[in-house]
C-alpha cells in the first residue's frame, strides 16, 4: 500500500490543476469526447482515459493528469512487488524506487496526461508476471504475460523494445515449457487478444468524431480523416510511419554525444547518489541470476539505445522504461551493500547495527534530499498557463474566426470547445495538420469572409495582408492597399 | 578508522557518483511545456528581429524546422550570400550588416530543400541603427541590390 500511496500523495500533491499543454491537451480531447489522436494512436490509453474521464474530480484535464499519477505510482508499487521477490528489503526498495518516484521526468511525467507511465506501469506488469511464471511455467501463466504484452501494444509501440528481453527471459528459463504446442497456443491466442485493442480505433472512425489528428485540412478547409477502417490507414497510424524519419539518426560523432548526453539525463535522474549502486546491481543480477540479469539488461538496452538514436526535441521525456529498469538494479545494489554490512562482527555487534542503521539513514536521506531538490522543477499544481492562453485568445477572437496555430495552442482550444463547450463558432486548425500551401490558399480564400487569426504571419502574405496583434496571436486583414507583388531591382 | 571500513566503503559506493559533479550539473531546470513547444512546429521558419532600420543596421536572422545537419544557402534579392549549416535540431543563426547597403526592400531566403523567406526594409530616414547582435556567422549585404521601384499588378479574389 505505501509503494503506491506514498508516490501517488507525492503526485497529487503537485498535479498540474488542469488541461495541460501540447501531447496533454491532444490526449486530454480525444480521450474525454471519443475522438482519435496522431499516430501511434494509443487506443488503449483513449479507452481506459475515456472512462477515467468521469471521474468526479476537478475538470476533466485535471482528471486525465491524475490518471497519469494513478500509473506512475502503480509503475512503483509493481515494481516494489518485483524487488520484493527477489528478497530485496524495505529500505533498498524505499531507496531505490525513492530515487525512481522522485527522477525529474518520472515524477512531472506523472503530474500531466501523458501515455509514459501507464506504459511503466504495464512494463513492470510484463516483468512481474515473467517472475511468476518462472515460479511454476504453466501455459496459463504464459499466457497471462503475453496477454499484458499484448495490452501494452496496443497502448504504446516502444513495447517492442521489451520483446527481444521477454524471449530471452521465456527461452531461457524453460524453453520446452514454453514452446510447447499448448504454450504457444495459448500465448498467441492471449497476445492477439491484447492487441484487439486496436480495433477501437476503426470503431471510433465509424462515429466521425469531433476530434481527430489522423488526417489532413485541404485548402478549402476540409478535413479529410485517414481511414481508419481500412488495413492500409490503420497500418499507416499504428505503425507510426510518420515518425521514421527520425529513427535511427545519429551517426558517428553524434551518436557518441548522444550517448553520453543519456548518461547525464540517467546521472541526473538518479541525482548521482544512484550510480555506483546502480551499477553493482546490474553486475550482482547478471552474475546470481543471468537469465533475469539478461532480460532487464536487454530491456534497458533496447530502450535506452532506441531513443538515444531518435532525434526529436523531446526525446528526454522517453527515457522511462530505461530508468525503471535502473532503478531495479539499484534496488539490488543496495541490498547487496546492507547484506555486507549487516554481516555480523564477533566482538562488535553494536557496530555493526551502527552502520547498518548509519546506512539506512543515508538511503532515506537520499530519498528525501532529491525530493526537496526536484520538488520546485517539477511541481505543476501552479501550472494555469495553458488554460489560461487558450481561454484568453477564444476570449479575444470575433465571432466565426479561424485560428491557425501549431500544438502549444490549437489543442487547448479544441478542448475548451469540445470539452467545455466554449465559442463553438470559431474553428482552429492545428498547422502541423495542413499544407502550408494550402493554409496559403486558404487563408486567401476566407480572409474576406471571416476573422482569420495566425501565430505568426507567413513572410510571402504580407503582400496582401497585414497583421494586427491580438493577445498572442495576429489578427490578418487584406491590406486596403496591396504592397505590389513585383519588385523591380534597380541597381546604384 | 580501520573499524569502519565497511562503512565508508559502503559510502564510497553509494555517493561514487557524485565524483560527476565537477562536470556535470544536477538538475536545475523546471518542467515546462514550454521547453518542447518548438518540437511541434513543422514548418521551415526564419526569424528576424528587426523588420527595417537605417543602412548601417545589423539583423539578427534565426532559422529552425530544416533538415538537422544541412547546408542552407542564404540569398537575398536573388544574390547568394553564402551558406550556413544548420545544427542537429535543424537550427541556425546569421547576421546581416548593411553598411554601405542602400535604402529599398530586402528579401531573405534560406534554401536546404525546403526554403523560408523573411523581408526587412532599409530606410535612411529610420531613426533605428540596429547594433550587431554579436551572432558568430556574419554575411555583408552588397550595395546595389536592394528592391526599391515597384509594379502594381491587380489582386484578383475568387
Amino acid at each position: 500500500m505505501l509503494a503506491f500511496g506514498l508516490p501517488f500523495l507525492l503526485y497529487v500533491l503537485t498535479l498540474a490543476p488542469t488541461v495541460y499543454n501540447l501531447d496533454s491537451a491532444e490526449l486530454t480531447t480525444a480521450a474525454a469526447t471519443g475522438g482519435i489522436v496522431r499516430a501511434t494512436g494509443y487506443p488503449l490509453y483513449l479507452m481506459l482515459g475515456h472512462l477515467w474521464s468521469w471521474l468526479p474530480l476537478g475538470d476533466v484535464g485535471y482528471r486525465l493528469n491524475l490518471f497519469s499519477a494513478f500509473n506512475g505510482a502503480l509503475t512503483i508499487a509493481l515494481a516494489e512487488r518485483i524487488l520484493r521477490r527477489r528478497q530485496i528489503g524495505p529500505w533498498a526498495t524505499f531507496g531505490a524506487l525513492g530515487l525512481l518516484a522522485c527522477a525529474p521526468f518520472f515524477w512531472a511525467l506523472s503530474l500531466i496526461a501523458e501515455v509514459y507511465t501507464l506504459h511503466t506501469a504495464l512494463m513492470a506488469a510484463i516483468i512481474l508476471l515473467l517472475l511468476r511464471w518462472a515460479e511454476q511455467p504453466t501455459p496459463l501463466r504464459l499466457a497471462e504475460v503475453s496477454l499484458v504484452v499484448g495490452l501494452s501494444s496496443g497502448h504504446h509501440a516502444a513495447t517492442v523494445l521489451l520483446i527481444p528481453g521477454c524471449v530471452w527471459y521465456v527461452l531461457t528459463t524453460a524453453p520446452r515449457k514454453a514452446l510447447s504446442p499448448r504454450s504457444l497456443l495459448f500465448a498467441m491466442a492471449a497476445f492477439l487478444l491484447g492487441l484487439s485493442v486496436y480495433l477501437y480505433l476503426p470503431w471510433r472512425y465509424s462515429t466521425q468524431p469531433a476530434f481527430n489528428y489522423a488526417g489532413r485540412f485541404d485548402a478549402t478547409g476540409t478535413f479529410s480523416p485517414i481511414d481508419l477502417q481500412t488495413l492500409a490507414g490503420l497500418w499507416w497510424l499504428v505503425s507510426g510511419r510518420v515518425f521514421a524519419g527520425e529513427m535511427l539518426a545519429y551517426q558517428g560523432f553524434e551518436l557518441w554525444a548522444q550517448t553520453a548526453h543519456f548518461g547525464v539525463q540517467l546521472w541526473q535522474a538518479f541525482f548521482a547518489i544512484g550510480l555506483g549502486p546502480g551499477l553493482i546491481g546490474l553486475a550482482l543480477l547478471i552474475h546470481r541470476d543471468w537469465r533475469l540479469g539478461g532480460m532487464l539488461l536487454l530491456m534497458f538496452s533496447f530502450s535506452a539505445g532506441f531513443y538515444i538514436d531518435y532525434r526529436v526535441v523531446d526525446k528526454d521525456t522517453m527515457f522511462l522504461p530505461a530508468y525503471l529498469v535502473w532503478a531495479l538494479w539499484v534496488g539490488v545494489g543496495y541490498q547487496e551493500v546492507l547484506d555486507w554490512i549487516g554481516q555480523a562482527r564477533e566482538q562488535e555487534p553494536w557496530l555493526t547495527r551502527l552502520e547498518g542503521g548509519l546506512l539506512r539513514l543515508v538511503i532515506a536521506g537520499s530519498v528525501l534530499l532529491v525530493a526537496a531538490w526536484n520538488w520546485p522543477l517539477a511541481n505543476q499544481s501552479d501550472d494555469w498557463s495553458t488554460r489560461q492562453r487558450g481561454e484568453t485568445i477564444l476570449r479575444q477572437v470575433e465571432p466565426n474566426a479561424l485560428i491557425f496555430d501549431w500544438w502549444d495552442t490549437v489543442p487547448v482550444i479544441e478542448y475548451l470547445q469540445l470539452v467545455e463547450g466554449q465559442r463553438p463558432d470559431v474553428q482552429a486548425i492545428n498547422r502541423f495538420l495542413i499544407e502550408p500551401r494550402d493554409m496559403r490558399q486558404l487563408i486567401r480564400r476566407e480572409i474576406t469572409n471571416r476573422p482569420i487569426y495566425i501565430d505568426q504571419p507567413p513572410a510571402d502574405l504580407r503582400h496582401l495582408v497585414e497583421a494586427e496583434p491580438v493577445g498572442p496571436l495576429y489578427r490578418l486583414q487584406l491590406r486596403s492597399r496591396p504592397i505590389p507583388m513585383t519588385f523591380i531591382q534597380e541597381r546604384r | 578508522m580501520y573499524k569502519f571500513r565497511r562503512l565508508l566503503t559502503a559510502l564510497v559506493v553509494f555517493l561514487s557518483g557524485a565524483v560527476l559533479i565537477p562536470f556535470v550539473s544536477l538538475p536545475a531546470q523546471a518542467f515546462s511545456w514550454e521547453l518542447f513547444a518548438d518540437a511541434y512546429e513543422s514548418e521551415p521558419t526564419l526569424i528576424i528581429d528587426h523588420d527595417e532600420g537605417k543602412p548601417g543596421s545589423s539583423f539578427e536572422i534565426k532559422g529552425k524546422n530544416f533538415p538537422p545537419n544541412a547546408t542552407a544557402t542564404i540569398t537575398i534579392n536573388g544574390t547568394v550570400l553564402g551558406t550556413i549549416m544548420t545544427d542537429g535540431d535543424g537550427k541556425f543563426e546569421i547576421e546581416l550588416n548593411t553598411t554601405g547597403a542602400d535604402d529599398g526592400a530586402y528579401f531573405v531566403t534560406a534554401s536546404v530543400n525546403p526554403t523560408a523567406t523573411i523581408r526587412f526594409a532599409l530606410d535612411s530616414s529610420s531613426p533605428n541603427t540596429w547594433p550587431s547582435p554579436g551572432v558568430a556567422t556574419v554575411f555583408p549585404v552588397p550595395s546595389g541590390i536592394a528592391f526599391t521601384q515597384s509594379l502594381y499588378l491587380p489582386i484578383i479574389l475568387r
